[in-house]
């Protein structure tokens, strides 16, 4: 019998409306398709919404801004670990991409005219971000305004759950939950894009946002999907502390706040001295959360579990937008020291915090999966920057291969003529899946859960990792996955948001990827760019050079190690630096 | 206590008895109000949609004619109260504006040098002569007398043009309780009384003016007292009209603040002009 | 001893419950605790059934609005205070409880076209002068937190169809660039741009503090005025001609001047009133002493943006 739902039809399916997914609807959208778009959070959202809009893309308007350049600087500071097949692609697009970007009404900052305001950052060998005034939000919008004009549609608040096959193997759509109304749908598709972003919340402090609980990696991998160097998480060293709510949102970076910013222990040390001598507070991010993390877990933290920054030597303003000081981060950090009456001056405590997932979902240069059918972009895609990534080089990535996914999802989508019957099996088989939640009775809130497979993350897949760690980790994942799951209830039999059921789902899809972050993590025996070994804390260029592959046969992680692409440079090129 | 006082179009248009009362009180607390004759128009929300040039001419001008008397500035209208302090703030930021309109008022014989301050009756009473000197004149207790104080907005929003937020620190509140009477609790106090929206959409006007005065007329108060005039045109002139519209048979009489004020100073109800309004004033004896 | 924050919330499900009832929890209290921190301890160790929703925590999705103690605000801004009463926003479908659905009013701010020039730009980047950029971020700030909408008194007269600031914002967002070909000026009149009533308490509740009077609502009506054409763009100059003529304003005048004698004289019923009360101001009675300063002064020569 046919479960209740309603079958959407369309050609091209993106999943995520951030920067990716709406770049890519933009594309296929031109190309004439029917595209829809879900979302699960009401719209804007992800991380592409409360990102600093940073974005790199080489002009040639400075002396040494060449592509060239660019693509050394990705590559140095993937510490060799990415496809740079992806690099070359980026670094050729970038410039093309925020042009686009500026025809369809985003407002980039300038120094004159006709010439970008492009920043520095750590690891650029010349300034070339260009940014929207600290904020990514309005470049959302536009991009909405500008798919819609496409005719692309969106469903926002619409969750999907799974992915489903024909018989052929290729993807013909997803299964989804309206969480207003509680619906189970079909959005049968003959192309699908994944440009759900990031998995933040898998860890118990993060500056992603609620919805980032990688869903995307999971849903590819129960597909089938390959994932890639998925033991790769960057973290950044501020974020806030409290409000609690707030813990992990961005505070900034050390060097964000002037030239005159310490970092401090409880004891009042400035204890970048023990780990970067020469760099200090201007350390790479990998670095200063590397050193903050370690000082609060031995516990020179503060009692709120944080490191203090000594901020009193500089001149914190509030300035109208201006290119580099966002007014909103501003008036954040401002309300969180007493609102009105705030002394800027005043000392500010800070957690390191993850921000981003390097690894994800394997693409070609034509954001092809190796699943047919499916593509991804953005964020949930994978491996443009290997073990670590420079700052802006992520939303313009969501523009460069957002783009291309739309592109090819949209001639793929053109060539599938044959109409697809909705797999009713397959279909009853998940929305049975997705109410199982509500049978249970006692036991444990799926909020539980979520907390504790945080709290497993962030102490033994953290910053700072080591084999046992690791393995009870695994262990821990485990027990939590066969003892805790089937014992899950929700508070409410109501269908309508509820938030307990949409966690029940997180749950299943935040066990899966982080038992394969874990096992990725654990097979990596070096430390290299955001992957740090406390037992294996050097690089090792003889044995780590590989793309960690993780492959689902039939319904457990098989992991392998898969040869680089370094067709342009390589280690031995690389000099001291390497 | 003196000031260059500026009663605006209003007090000197639809709502004279505002003009009136504010005088009488004034000379009852000894407070000197030497008026600017000739004043003209603070420009209003108005004349800054032409160009807000414009608007800073006009009311540098009024802040150079005070300056010239080397007093501060007293109003009893909201909106002249936030014209005249943005204004000012804006002439005080921005010396390069500030001498842009010096030279067109240089064409009528003034300059303006920042130094002018504005007050409305209001603060006045409040922090000048202060409410306990207030309390010691009142020769008529309000006693049982519910009032519901509505502030109109422009004396309250934005707060950092102004300088001082009134509504939250209850001023008129406690200003009705010096005066012997009993300010009521309801939501209306800080909302709109639609007034900027008489001329372009009046049956709107209307809809918010009979928000104002039903949420006044819940809280059971028997009279509406308000700093502005402008609030007073809205409420009062308008008032059978919008409550007419909403089916509501019953009235509210609305008291400009120097009414209330000097009914509890003893001022007879003729000299309050009571009769000028549209609504009967019907408190009296309560 | 612990202190505790008592919170009263607001609790419905329009497919189960007949009415809405409120339900009070009471919440250990912290120091520097938002209303979403209270939330979130109820969520997780009093009541999951609870609904609320949240994305950004940092202002910029605008999906956590609520009413708090009456007033709209941001669950991941306001403080959370000893006592509160916890309640979704109004003038929109209640989902569940705290959550409501914006669907309606998000299409209408949408559905301003955006940024639409002549043709393509020849040369990119456009020249423009950041100055001029920093301008037009201003209404760009725009969340879509509808807490505005949710103070507005011409909303609540005219319903959200006919009335909504954050679409004028995003109208503004666009009349002001130079560059946009799209009628703005006819887009603000159909938004009734002249309806609105300059209280400022949407500036009060904006997250972004943005300065919607000046920087929306005048500068929009500036664009109207100087196409000189609609109710709106009639009125101001009436009001403008009047202070020309007569150094200060009365009704009187500037409904003649911009709505014509027959308009006028059906108002003579209330007009006789005001007359009998000593309120009515002659529109033809005599401009102030100095009326010559204020002309030198407000005369077009002396306009400037
Ligand atoms: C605070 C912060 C600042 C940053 N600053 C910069 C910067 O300055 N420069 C830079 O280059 N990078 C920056 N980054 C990284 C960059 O912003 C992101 O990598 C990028 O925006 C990701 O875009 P995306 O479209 O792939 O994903 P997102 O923008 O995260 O969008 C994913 C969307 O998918 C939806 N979704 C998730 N699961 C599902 C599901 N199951 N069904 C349906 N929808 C789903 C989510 O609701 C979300 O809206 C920053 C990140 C953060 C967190
Ligand atoms: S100023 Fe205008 S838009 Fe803002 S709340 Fe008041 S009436 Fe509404
Ligand atoms: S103007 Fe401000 S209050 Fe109104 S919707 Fe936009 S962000 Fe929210
Ligand atoms: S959570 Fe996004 S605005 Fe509050």
């Amino acid at each position: 019998m046919r479960r209740d739902y309603t079958t959407i039809a369309t050609d091209v399916l993106i999943i995520g409306a951030g920067a990716a997914g709406l770049r890519a609807a933009v594309e296929a959208g031109r190309k004439g398709v029917k595209v829809i778009i879900l979302n699960k959070a009401s719209f804007p959202s992800g991380s592409s919404n409360i990102s600093g809009g940073n974005m790199q893309a080489s002009f040639g308007w400075v002396a040494g801004d060449t592509k060239e350049n660019h693509f050394r600087d990705t590559v140095l500071s993937s510490k060799y670990l990415c496809d740079q097949s992806l690099v070359e692609i980026l670094v050729e697009e970038a410039a093309q991409r925020i042009f686009d970007l500026e025809e369809f009404g985003v407002l980039f900052s300038r120094t004159t005219p006709d010439r970008y305001a492009q920043t520095m950052g750590g690891g650029f060998t010349v300034p070339r971000s260009v940014m929207v005034g600290g904020r990514c939000d309005d470049v959302l919008r536009v991009l909405y305004k500008t798919a819609t004009g496409y005719g692309a549609r969106m469903y926002e608040q619409v969750m999907a759950t799974d992915l489903l096959r024909n018989q052929d193997g290729a993807v013909i759509g997803a299964t989804a939950i309206d969480i207003v109304t509680g619906n189970f749908m079909f959005f049968k598709a003959r192309s699908t894009i994944l440009a759900n972003g990031p998995c933040g919340r898998l860890f118990k402090i993060t500056a992603n946002t609620r919805s980032a609980t990688g869903d995307g990696f999971a849903m590819a991998y129960r597909c089938g999907a390959k994932l890639v160097n998925m033991e790769f998480m960057l973290f950044l060293p501020l974020g806030f502390i409290y409000p609690e709510f707030m813990k992990g949102v961005v505070l900034g970076e050390l060097s964000s706040f002037g030239e005159n910013t310490k970092a401090l222990n409880v004891l009042g040390e400035r204890f970048m001295q023990k780990y970067a001598p020469e760099t200090m507070e201007k350390s790479t991010r990998d670095i200063s959360s590397r050193a903050s993390y370690l000082e609060i877990m031995e516990g020179r933290g503060t009692p709120s579990g944080g490191i203090i920054i000594d901020n009193s030597m500089n001149n914190l303003k509030e300035s109208e937008n201006g290119p580099v000081r966002n007014v909103s981060y501003y008036r954040i950090i401002r309300d969180c020291l007493g609102g009105d009456t705030a002394n800027m001056k005043d000392l500010l405590e800070a957690t390191p915090t993850a921000l981003y997932c390097l690894g994800g979902i394997k693409i070609n240069k034509r954001c092809e999966t190796s699943v047919p059918g499916l593509y991804a972009a953005g964020e949930a895609e994978a491996n443009l920057h290997g073990a670590n990534r420079l700052a802006g080089n992520s939303v313009i990535e969501t523009q460069v291969f957002g783009t291309r996914a739309g592109y090819y999802a949209a001639d793929y989508a053109a060539g599938v003529t044959t109409p697809t019957p909705d797999p009713v099996e397959l279909i009853n088989h998940e929305y049975e899946q997705s109410r199982s939640a509500f049978d249970g009775r006692s036991g444990f809130k799926p909020i539980q859960l979520k907390k504790e497979i945080q709290d497993i993350m962030w102490n033994k897949v953290g910053i700072v990792r080591n084999g046992e760690g690791l393995i009870a980790a695994i262990r821990e994942l485990e027990g939590i996955r066969q003892d805790k799951m089937p014992a899950l209830y929700l508070s409410s039999a109501s269908k309508r948001y509820n938030y307990e059921w949409v966690e029940a789902m997180e749950v299943d899809n935040m066990i899966t990827v982080t038992e394969i972050m874990s096992r990725c993590a654990l097979m990596r025996q070096e430390s290299r760019g955001a992957h740090y070994r406390s037992d294996f804390s050097e690089t090792d260029n003889a044995n780590g050079l590989y793309e960690s592959m993780t492959l689902n046969q039939n319904g457990t992680v098989q992991l392998s190690k898969e040869p680089l692409n370094t067709s342009k440079m390589i280690p031995e090129d690389a000099g001291p630096d390497g | 206590m003196k000031y260059a006082y500026y009663p605006g179009c209003a007090a000197k248009g639809s709502t004279p008895e505002a003009d009136f009362t504010t005088r009488l009180v004034a000379q009852t607390l000894g407070i000197e109000l030497l008026e600017l004759q000739n004043s003209g128009c603070c420009g209003a929300k108005e004349i800054r949609v032409v160009s807000r040039r414009l608007d800073l001419n006009l009311n540098a001008r009024i802040l150079s004619l005070a300056q010239g008397l080397g007093l501060d500035i007293l109003t009893i209208c909201n909106t002249c109260l936030l014209n005249l302090n943005q204004a000012n703030n804006q002439l005080k930021a921005e010396p390069e504006t500030l001498q842009k309109v010096n030279k067109s008022l240089s064409k009528i014989g003034l300059s303006y040098d920042g130094s002018t301050n504005v007050k409305h009756l209001l603060h006045v009473l409040l922090t000048d002569l202060g409410l306990d000197r207030l309390k010691q004149s009142v020769k008529t207790p309000l006693t049982g007398l519910k009032v519901a104080p509505f502030y109109g907005c422009h004396i309250v929003r934005p707060v950092k043009d102004l300088g001082f937020d009134v509504a939250k620190t209850e001023s008129l509140e406690a200003l009705v309780r010096t005066l012997h009477a009993h300010p009521v609790e309801y939501p209306g106090r800080t909302k709109c009384c639609g007034f900027y929206v008489l001329m372009p959409n009046e049956a709107a006007a209307s809809g918010m003016i009979a928000h104002r005065l039903e949420e006044a007329l819940k809280a059971d108060a028997d009279c509406i007292v308000t700093p502005c005039p402008l609030c007073h045109v809205a409420l009062d002139m308008f008032q059978e009209q919008a409550l007419g519209k909403v089916g509501i048979r019953r009235t509210i009489p609305v008291l400009h603040l120097p009414q209330l004020v000097g009914l509890a100073l003893g001022i007879s109800e003729k000299n309050l002009q009571f009769s000028r309004h549209l609504v009967r004033v019907n408190i009296l004896g309560k | 001893m612990v202190k505790e924050i008592t919170v009263s919330i607001f609790r419905y499900d329009p497919e189960s419950d007949k009415h809405p009832s409120y339900q009070t929890y009471s919440v250990p209290s912290k120091e520097r605790m938002l209303v979403g921190d209270v939330l979130e301890y109820i969520h997780e160790n009093l009541d999951g059934s609870l609904a609320y929703r949240w994305e950004c925590r940092m202002r910029l999705c605008g999906g956590c609005t609520i009413l708090i103690n009456g007033k709209p605000g941001l669950i991941c801004r306001e403080q959370a205070e000893p006592s509160m009463t916890l309640e979704p926003l109004p003038f929109l479908p209640i989902v569940r409880d705290l959550v409501v659905d914006r669907k309606s009013l998000l299409d209408k701010i949408y559905s301003v076209p955006p940024l639409t020039r002549q043709k393509s730009p020849v040369r990119l980047p456009e020249p423009i002068a950041h100055e001029v950029i920093l301008g037009l971020r201003v209404p760009r700030q725009c969340v879509q937190c509808l807490a505005c909408v949710a103070v507005c008194p011409a909303t609540e007269v005219l319903t959200a169809d006919l009335f909504l600031p954050p679409k004028l914002i995003q109208i503004a967002g666009f009349a002001i660039d130079d560059r946009d070909t799209v009628d703005r000026v006819q887009e603000s009149e159909e938004s009734n741009l002249f309806d609105c009533a300059c209280c400022h308490a949407c500036e009060e509740v904006c997250p972004h503090e943005i300065n919607i009077s000046e920087k929306v609502i005048t500068a929009l009506r500036n664009k109207t005025y100087e196409h000189g054409i609609g109710r709106g763009g009639r009125y101001i100059k009436a009001f403008y001609d009047t202070l020309q003529a007569k150094g200060k304003v009365n009704a009187s005048g500037i409904l003649l001047r911009s709505q014509g004698y027959l308009r006028a004289i059906m108002k003579a019923p209330q007009g006789i009133r005001l007359i009998a009360r000593g309120k009515f101001v002659s529109p033809f009675g005599k401009p102030i002493p100095d009326i010559e300063d204020i002309r030198t002064i407000i005369g077009p020569t002396e306009q400037e943006k």
